[in-house]
């Protein structure tokens, strides 16, 4: 292809997704979110999604253990580069023993959000921290300005965040490549970059967004889009979720197992 | 502890975590004195440290409460709290077991006997990546930042993205209940004069107090105070109780000295993703520590 109408298709496609995201934080207004003292928007809670994207984050029919779902992807198709979408098809084919969840291995960004798991929204002045219960995930999210600093990469990348609004936006790089985005093999490369967006639509929900690009692996960027729902059990507080603990215990010797096989 | 295990437990402690440089490098470098108490030996220093308590004035929150928020680093080892001579790669170290005063764990027999165990079969379980629980958690770390709210507050160690943080709530809630056993416990806070109390219980009995062997059971209870001494300067105290083990409630005191590097930032260190430690481990007939089965006759 033309690199001058691959550079055309991407900036139309960035204009796209960010004018969805427009639309759907103009939506967003029509509900205020309550103030924390330094009057930024008061997104703290535990929260947890309710869908079927820690399976597949495209449409999907159901097989044994996985319900049927509607997916969390604009549009629904993923920008695959053609040899990209042919090691997802292998990374689907061999999902039982490839899949870095099956390894109890951190999940990365934003497949951390659509776990099956609650995670904790905690805010301070120049601080946003996200509490996961999965394996004690923690990103602590910087909101003063301060650049991604030079870094190695790491599994849940590096965050840092602002505020634009009622909206908390979150740059997220510096990403290994080892994480995908749910069980169904969908993957990226190190060159990964997601923005994710979220804004409170209600009392108890928030809508959560992320525009994904990853020129090694897609075409154009994509967005996910999904509502988040606050918890409301009265005595609700984060657990844990000790994956690889659990899998090392001598009754269960799931990583000796899987090492045998 | 012999020679060989002392070896193996470092060799796989730093295989484990790469912490080797930090280790090294506070081992190396650890000063006479902080905040005008010994840094040396913990008994005098926790007695100097309850004086100062009674006179420091913390700086304090927008929510007017003792600011403990910023970083922290370690002064103390994880591999023994009891009187530790100089071994490979690290310097003596005396006893963190302020009380009872001979600085000594005041096991049950069955339990010395367990111990004894541990260091033949079994090795830290911090070398599998599991969390260190409490109160390892917080001689454990390199750097660690601590934030504060008016009804929490939350310690974010260097590893975090894998190993794990704590979420300490100052808001008055209970416990979850007991059946409910957890890596890291449940910690209850509260501030009471200028010190945080945390007390901690539901612990699930799988986690050591150091590389050494030495080890709780699920009737740990722990309530760990956290005070600051200067502006630059906390004074950890644990009480440690666990009628299953102990003949007796001991209590842990040591310093926790303001991290002074300019890399005020916490980075993720990822530990279960990288560790190659485990087969080795496991060929070498070392197993994962299962949780001691007490006696009936103290259960």
């Amino acid at each position: 292809m033309n690199r001058h109408v691959k550079v055309l298709q991407t900036t139309v496609a960035i204009a796209i997704a960010t004018c969805s995201a427009t639309i759907a934080a103009a939506q967003g207004t029509a509900y205020r979110a309550p103030r924390m003292a330094d009057g930024k928007p008061d997104l703290q809670g535990v929260w947890q999604v309710l869908n079927t994207a820690a399976w597949d984050i495209q449409d999907h029919g159901g097989q044994l253990g996985v319900p049927a779902g509607q997916g969390v992807v604009d549009g629904n198709e993923l920008p695959y580069q053609p040899a990209a979408l042919a090691k997802k098809k292998e990374n689907f084919a061999k999902r039982v023993t490839l899949d870095p969840e099956t390894k109890c291995f951190l999940p990365g960004v934003p497949r951390s959000t659509y776990m099956p798991y609650p995670f904790q929204i905690i805010q301070f002045p120049d601080y946003v921290m996200i509490a996961y219960e999965y394996a004690h995930s923690t990103r602590l999210i910087r909101t003063d300005g301060q650049p991604h600093p030079e870094t190695p990469d790491f599994w849940n990348g590096d965050s840092r965040g602002h505020w634009e609004g009622d909206t908390l936006i979150v740059d997220v790089t510096h990403f290994n490549d080892q994480t995908w985005f749910d069980r169904a093999g969908n993957f990226h490369s190190d060159a990964l970059h997601v923005v994710e967006r979220y804004t409170r639509t209600g009392p108890d929900h928030l809508l959560y967004e992320a525009t994904i690009e990853d020129p090694k692996v897609f075409t154009r960027p994509w967005k996910i889009s999904m509502p988040i729902y606050r918890r409301q059990e009265k005595n609700i507080s984060l657990l844990e979720y000790e994956c690889y603990s659990y899998a090392y215990d001598e009754d269960v010797q799931y990583f000796i197992k899987r090492e045998g096989q | 502890m012999n020679t060989r295990a002392s070896f193996l437990v470092a060799a796989f402690t730093v295989l484990a975590f790469g912490y080797v440089a930090v280790l090294a490098q506070e081992g190396g470098r650890r000063p006479a004195t902080v905040a005008g108490c010994s840094a040396t030996d913990f008994a005098k220093f926790y007695s100097c440290a309850m004086e100062k308590t009674k006179t420091f004035n913390p700086p304090r929150t927008k929510d007017g409460l003792p600011d403990i928020t910023g970083f922290w680093s370690r002064l103390v080892s994880t591999e023994d709290i009891q009187d530790r001579p100089e071994v490979v790669g690290q310097s003596a170290q005396k006893s963190l077991i302020v009380d009872p005063p001979d600085g000594k764990i005041p096991y049950l027999p069955w339990a010395v006997a367990q111990k004894k165990t541990n260091l033949e079969k079994y090795i830290s379980p911090t070398a599998f990546c599991d969390v260190p629980g409490i109160p390892r958690m917080t001689y454990n770390f390199g750097k660690w930042q601590v934030l504060e709210s008016a009804t929490q507050v939350v310690f974010v160690p260097e590893a975090a993205g894998s190993v794990t943080r704590r979420i300490i709530p100052t808001d008055g809630r209970a416990h979850v209940p007991s059946s409910i056993r957890l890596w890291m416990g449940d910690p209850v806070g509260r501030w009471q004069g200028n010190t945080l109390v945390v007390d901690v219980t539901n612990l699930n009995g799988r986690t050591w107090f150091d590389a050494a062997g030495d080890f709780q059971t699920e009737s740990i209870h722990v309530v760990e105070h956290f005070t600051l001494i200067d502006k630059d300067t906390m004074l950890y105290v644990a009480d440690i109780e666990d009628p299953t083990a102990f003949s007796r409630p001991w209590k842990i005191a040591f310093p926790i000295p303001r991290y002074q590097g300019e890399d005020q930032e916490i980075w993720e260190i990822a530990c279960h993703e990288g560790n190659k430690a485990v087969p080795p481990l496991l060929k070498g007939g070392y197993n994962r520590f299962p949780g001691a089965k007490p006696p009936a006759s103290v259960r």
